[in-house]
């Protein structure tokens, strides 16, 4: 079985256009930034070489929060007084920036106004060149916890707890059956094995468990490429199926969001970029417009073949192949927040 | 077989934001898979809802569209709409206003950003099999603009342009940009469905393209009703027979107020107020001369200005379209250019009224709108009651749909009217892009004030082109209008953010809610 290499359509892109980026570019081109911006707006200001007082009013159309408009604000007004040009509430001369966007960019508009003459400038930024300089990192760390290895393809796995009837099980799917084990002196042993529907063989066999949290008999939904089967959990445990030509309906990805956010954004769990012949890793992403990594990537023994959400918020189901021995292994990563 | 990371995070990030997901998965093979993650912000999916393959969304159109043509430059709303179902191009805009790859993986240019070579997708296909190649790529777009010179590669093809255009990819996601594959027989695309069958103006069936790069659509089949009339497509909505129709502005709030689920973009047209150049199309004072009343020049400069002014657009936005929408300034929007305050858009009546009494002899004006148009028709009506109290006498008359470069013929003949209302849809949600496609529909009128806006223009220049194209007043902004969907009980994944608001109708990802067993 290989696993295909990854191509970052971004990266490659970047990478073409930082190499010729390096030919001579022109005035379109030159990247405005926070600082020059205001600068150029302030010259406009100090070109008109009056000596009365000048006005300054700021408005946001923009998503740039108030702090960020006080800092713009501060700012000008330090790069005006620089420059000489004398503010005050008189209204001889009035210079009214108004901070707007487009999808792109945010767009400065310098509106200076005096009793003969009005005259407009427009300066636009890139978004991401108006972002706060450094936002704080959010911590976040990772655990693991192995549950589960064979030598055979493992799917899925699910970890149902104790309930005063009965103690700990560990639902195990496979290809082609399902494998319930119990705890017996703190080891799982295999107890039941539920046959699954014969289905075409397939290189990349794939399917999940599913337990629905508002279901009292505590069944699980066994999805399969080609079969749908619930297995009921709750005193005697049944699997019972049904197949036909049924399209793949869950949304499969190699990420895991984490309804958790250690600092202002939102994070995710992503697997790496590597094929199946190196071993993986787990990172954990803030996502902005772009994925900024925020946490040590947490090492596996070989690629990782599934990543799900766990029973809990914060946790996420992985299976992975260890490189050295064959064997399948089963985990659960939880992510917390911390140094 | 991986797509981008850019990819991933286009679906990760919205799927993080709306904190719907609840499955992760396997890693092989998840092409598909990504393509079918909500890309807008804010989907409300519920956490246990996943995607269904299968089944037929019904749609209902109002536009009697007669024939799917792509790469024509000015097409309907409705045709624009239907096209992406079935045609691509080479590159896409995201919701962020970045350019993103289609049926193009990755580009480049050389350091004159004059030539750019784009490197196609491998195992794209055209709907009648045959696969997309240098050669029919370069067939697809060799004559959509007589600029560009376009040549194949070994991979896709080059085209150069006659100056540096830096955002050169952006104008390529333009819809009238799609790779069309001509046969005798028919025109076919790459996109996620098939044209299926085609009555002209009653009715379209597109189908599943199973084989369609991005993985198959969940719908089977989208069966659209075209020509429909507004309140037949609403209470089609209303009782189940249909999933989806487009539904004007005006409507927007009543379907609201009846529990009717709708779908409102930003605004993605202009409704203007035009002034034809009369001397230029030859329909001014010499073909006219009882409208004209033998003004001169500057007195009728002085009643387009007057009627401008004397136009309440508030009140347009308010009543007539029910506050879906907003009063217009400029000519782009404000979420497109960032802008559009600079213009302004409130009524003056008194100003209005200073400039009639210079006009000579009377302010008197014919007002044209479309015949089949509700929404034109009632503001031209506030129109000449706004323009009344400012002192001009303005006479609305219903017209046929012209377009407006009269062909010689048509100019040969007496004007009906000295004004008329249009619609113009925008073609990119990127202000450059945009002004030129509007200043191109606009050209007829605007009698070369506009110019278009240089490939490398900034901010600024965005502002000057659209002031300078204003100042003669031959074009009127009266209001920005988003467009307006009425979405059925079983509608999952309709997802339309700011940026992809001019790609068409979102239905590759859509998928229908299950009836219950």
């Amino acid at each position: 079985m290989m696993r295909f290499p990854r191509r970052c359509f971004s990266v490659t892109l970047l990478l073409i256009f930082a190499s010729l980026f390096a030919a001579p570019s022109t005035a379109a081109q030159q990247k405005n930034s926070w600082d020059s911006t205001i600068d150029a707006l302030g010259a406009k200001i100090a070109a008109g070489g009056r000596s009365s007082p000048v006005h300054l009013r700021v408005k946001n159309l923009s998503s740039l929060d108030a702090t960020r408009i006080a800092d713009f604000k501060q700012a000008f007004e330090a790069n005006l007084l620089r420059r000489g040009v004398k503010l005050g509430d008189t209204d001889m001369t009035t210079a009214e920036v108004t901070v707007s966007e487009n999808l792109r960019a945010i767009i400065f508009t310098l509106e200076v106004a005096s009793a003969d003459s009005r005259t407009v400038t427009v300066a636009s930024l890139d978004r991401n060149d108006a972002a706060p300089a450094t936002e704080p990192r959010p911590a976040v760390r990772l655990q693991r916890e192995i549950i589960w290895s064979q030598p055979d393809v493992l799917l899925d796995f699910m970890v149902l707890p104790a309930t005063p009837d009965s103690a700990p099980r560990l639902v195990v799917l496979e290809p082609r059956r399902v494998v319930i084990y119990r705890t017996v002196e703190g080891r799982w042993q295999a107890q039941e094995s539920h046959p699954l529907p014969a289905l075409p063989p397939a290189r990349d066999p794939r399917g999940t468990l599913t337990m629905s949290n508002s279901d009292p008999d505590g069944t699980i939904a066994v999805d399969l490429p080609g079969a749908q089967c619930t297995l009921k959990t709750r005193d005697k445990l049944e699997l019972a199926c049904s197949t036909g030509r049924i399209f793949r309906s869950n949304v499969e990805t190699d990420f895991v969001s984490l309804p958790f956010n250690c600092g202002a954004t939102p994070q995710a769990l992503l697997t790496n970029d590597s094929d199946w012949t190196q071993p993986d890793s787990l990172r954990v992403v803030a996502v902005h417009d772009h994925a900024d990594q925020v946490a040590e990537p947490m090492a596996f023994s070989g690629p990782i073949l599934a990543l799900w959400p766990g029973v809990e918020s914060e946790t996420a189901r992985v299976i992975w192949r260890d490189l050295t021995t064959g064997d399948y292994e089963a985990g659960i990563v939880t992510a917390s927040c911390g140094p | 077989m991986k797509r981008g990371l850019s990819r991933l995070l286009a679906g990760l990030s919205a799927v993080v934001l709306v904190g719907a997901i609840t499955r992760g998965g396997s890693r092989a093979d998840r092409r598909e898979d990504l393509k079918t993650l909500p890309y807008g912000v804010g989907v409300d999916i519920p956490a246990s809802e996943r995607p269904v393959y299968g089944g037929t969304l019904r749609a209902e159109v109002g536009a009697p569209v007669s024939l799917l043509e792509p790469a024509a430059g000015s097409i309907d709303t409705s045709e624009a709409e239907l096209v992406s179902l079935t045609y691509e191009t080479l590159v896409r805009i995201d919701g962020r206003g970045d350019v993103q790859p289609l049926l193009a993986e990755t580009w480049e240019r050389d350091a004159t950003m004059r030539r750019w070579k784009f490197h196609l997708r491998a195992g794209v296909h055209f709907q009648d099999g045959t696969a997309l190649t240098p050669q029919s790529a370069v067939a697809a777009l060799i004559n959509a603009d007589e600029d560009w010179r376009v040549t194949p590669t070994s991979d896709g093809l080059q085209i150069e342009t006659p100056s540096a255009a830096p955002d050169f990819p952006a104008t390529l996601a333009e819809r009238k940009y799609v790779l069309v594959r001509r046969s005798k027989e028919a025109a076919g695309g790459t996109g996620p469905f098939k044209i299926e069958s085609w009555e002209a103006g009653k009715r379209a069936v597109f189908t599943a393209n199973p084989d369609y790069w991005g993985g198959r659509p969940f719908l089977d089949s989208v069966e659209v009703q075209l020509g429909r009339a507004a309140r037949e497509r609403m209470i089609d909505l209303q009782v189940g027979k249909a999933d989806a129709v487009e539904l004007p502005a005006e409507m927007a709030r009543r379907a609201s107020d009846e529990k009717v689920g709708i779908e409102v973009t930003p605004p993605v047209e202009l409704l203007a107020l035009i002034f034809p150049d009369g001397r230029a199309a030859g329909a001014g004072q010499a073909a006219s001369p009882s409208r004209a009343g033998g003004r001169t020049a500057e007195s009728e400069a002085r009643l387009r200005q007057a009627i401008s002014r004397s136009i309440d657009r508030a009140a347009i936005v308010n009543l007539v379209l029910q506050k879906e929408g907003e009063p217009a300034g400029g000519l782009l929007p404000q979420w497109i250019s960032g802008t559009e305050f600079l213009f302004s858009s409130a009524a003056d009546p008194a100003a209005a009224r200073a400039l009639v009494k210079k006009i000579s002899p009377a302010a008197t004006l014919v007002l044209g709108y479309d015949s089949g148009d509700a929404l034109e028709q009632a503001v031209a009506e506030r129109i000449a009651v706004n323009a009344r109290e400012a002192g001009i006498t303005v006479t609305s008359i219903a017209i046929s749909q012209a377009p407006l470069a009269p062909s010689s013929a048509a100019r040969a003949g007496k004007p009906k009217y000295d004004a008329r209302l249009v619609r113009v849809n925008l073609v990119s949600p990127l202000p450059r892009p945009a002004l030129a496609g509007l200043l191109a529909e606009l050209s007829p009128v605007l009698g070369g004030a506009e110019s278009a806006p240089s490939e490398t223009a900034d901010a600024a220049e965005i502002y000057a082109r659209e002031k300078a194209a204003l100042e003669t007043w031959r074009v009127v902004p009266i209001a920005h209008l988003p467009r307006v969907y009425g979405l059925g009980v079983r509608v999952r994944n309709w997802s339309i953010s700011p940026g992809t608001a001019m790609n068409g109708l979102p239905l590759a990802d859509v998928w229908l809610k299950r009836e219950a067993q």
